[in-house]
């Protein structure tokens, strides 16, 4: 039974995502991560699963890229094949795509910027033997992905997912969690900076080109001890800050095919409105 | 987590003594269903509360027009939710029909004093059935609720 989760971004959201997914859905299986992101090779980041990291010499190549992803299905016939986010590949290399034979291949849906990937596809979405929504889709995404499957259903994903131990004995009151651009971390430093004056917050990322950030994996087991977590409003950031609404501090940033806005906006107003429900109740007569 | 789904939520809220209004509401439910990629949820007004409101995209609202206003139970939808909802619902698309004898205006016009207090936007002209529902009534109602479900779903308003 070893399942091949496909989450060819780059950033380390996706293989959080993976992780949690296999937690919630495959729990003790084994399974083996596919990306394009370097972080790939930390231990850590692996948390004892087996990864292929996909070469970036196919990045422009969409007919490599369809051969070469047929030659691993065949190669290892995994028992299932997650493909995270992307329904029809980052580049739309899963257009018209078929699975080969006895590949069960199962699709892990987020919020898309559906208007900008569409672009990217030349093909058909291949079909899915399932589509798992891991958060609120917009409308047209859901409506594409239910003709692409019988079976579309909600999934909750896991705040925590079991790792191999990594002995991270670092607390901080106040944490900047981030694996984008150093911009953005220091937007993030300077906010959190002005609202805790005087603390010098901890900052845990992947800029290996600074030596006063922490590199960790998963971050989470360090939120129980903070007081104050600042970070992007990628998936697993407002996944993580639904545990404790009241200690994060999200910030929407530009991406290419993730809503970080519109996420955060929803994830606030779900926040208000049940702080609200929660002060006057239902009111019905 | 909300519907992960995303199918996002068109609700109905009306009232009814003697059914004409009733029959308008299943309409514009029954036209509201039709369009899948919205949740239309339908509540006589003594039963919608905060949290249907609060969890509301787009809201149609069916009364009666009794003395030259809405029904007494649609204001007290308003008199329970108004302060609890206050800031939350601004922007909120709406539209409104009515069931009357000869007149609507007084009941449309009410709610919509109540609506700009709430800051809720009216995105389609109220429907006002006088006297006996006709076929045409009743598919202008069906129409009502597809476009706001269709509406709402692709963030039309
Ligand atoms: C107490 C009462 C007051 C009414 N006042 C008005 C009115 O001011 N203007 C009007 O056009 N119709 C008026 N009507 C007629 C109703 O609006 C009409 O019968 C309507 O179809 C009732 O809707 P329902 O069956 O959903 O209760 C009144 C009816 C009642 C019972």
């Amino acid at each position: 039974m070893h399942h091949l989760y496909y989450c060819p971004g780059g950033g380390l959201g996706h293989i959080a995502r993976a992780h949690r997914v296999m937690a919630a859905l495959a729990p003790g299986e084994p399974y083996t991560l596919v990306s394009a992101s370097p972080a790939l090779r930390r231990a850590d980041v692996r948390c004892g699963a087996g990864a292929i990291e996909l070469p970036r010499t196919l990045e422009r190549d969409r007919t490599a890229h369809r051969a070469w992803l047929t030659r691993l299905l065949v190669s290892l016939a995994p028992c299932c094949l997650w493909v995270d986010a992307f329904p029809a590949g980052i580049v739309g290399e899963l257009c018209d795509f078929c699975w080969p034979r006895g590949v069960l291949a199962q699709h892990i849906a987020r919020r898309l910027r559906w208007d900008v990937y569409c672009r990217r596809l030349d093909g058909a979405i291949p079909d899915y033997a399932a589509v798992h929504a891991v958060e609120s889709l917009p409308a047209l995404q859901a409506m594409v992905l239910r003709n692409c499957t019988d079976t579309v259903a909600p999934l909750e994903l896991p705040l925590a997912w079991p790792r191999t131990p990594s002995p991270l004995a670092v607390a901080a009151r106040v944490l900047v969690v981030h694996s984008g651009i150093p911009a953005e971390t220091a937007a993030l430093a300077d906010l959190a900076r002005r609202e805790s004056p005087g603390t010098k917050p901890l900052v845990v990322g992947t800029d290996t080109g600074n030596p006063d950030t922490l590199q960790a994996f998963p971050v989470w087991p360090m939120f129980a001890q903070a007081e104050r977590i600042y970070s992007g409003a990628g998936f697993n950031a407002v996944l993580e800050a639904r545990a404790a609404p009241h200690k994060h501090r999200l910030m929407a940033f530009e991406r290419a095919l993730d809503d970080q806005a519109a996420r955060l906006a929803d994830f606030t107003r779900e926040t208000e409105v049940r702080a609200r429900l929660s002060t006057f109740g239902q009111q019905s007569a | 987590m909300s519907d992960p789904l995303a199918r996002k939520r068109l609700l109905i809220v009306y009232h009814t003594q003697s059914g004409n209004t009733g029959r308008l509401a299943e309409a514009v439910l029954e036209g509201a269903r039709d369009f899948e990629e919205t949740e239309t949820v339908i509540k006589p007004a003594a039963q919608a509360g905060l949290d249907d409101l609060l969890t509301a995209h787009g809201l149609l609202l069916g009364t009666p027009e009794n003395f030259g206003y809405m029904s007494g139970m649609l204001k007290d939808f308003f008199d329970r939710t108004y302060y609890p909802a206050e800031g939350l619902t601004v922007g909120l698309p709406y539209a409104i029909f009515v069931s009357c004898g000869n007149d609507g205006s007084g009941a449309v016009r009410e709610i919509d004093r109540i609506a700009l207090g709430y800051r809720w936007r009216k995105v389609a002209e109220p429907i006002i059935v006088r006297k006996e529902i006709t076929a045409a009534d009743l598919d202008r109602c069906r129409q009502l609720g597809a476009t706001l479900a269709a509406g709402i779903a692709f963030g039309m308003f």
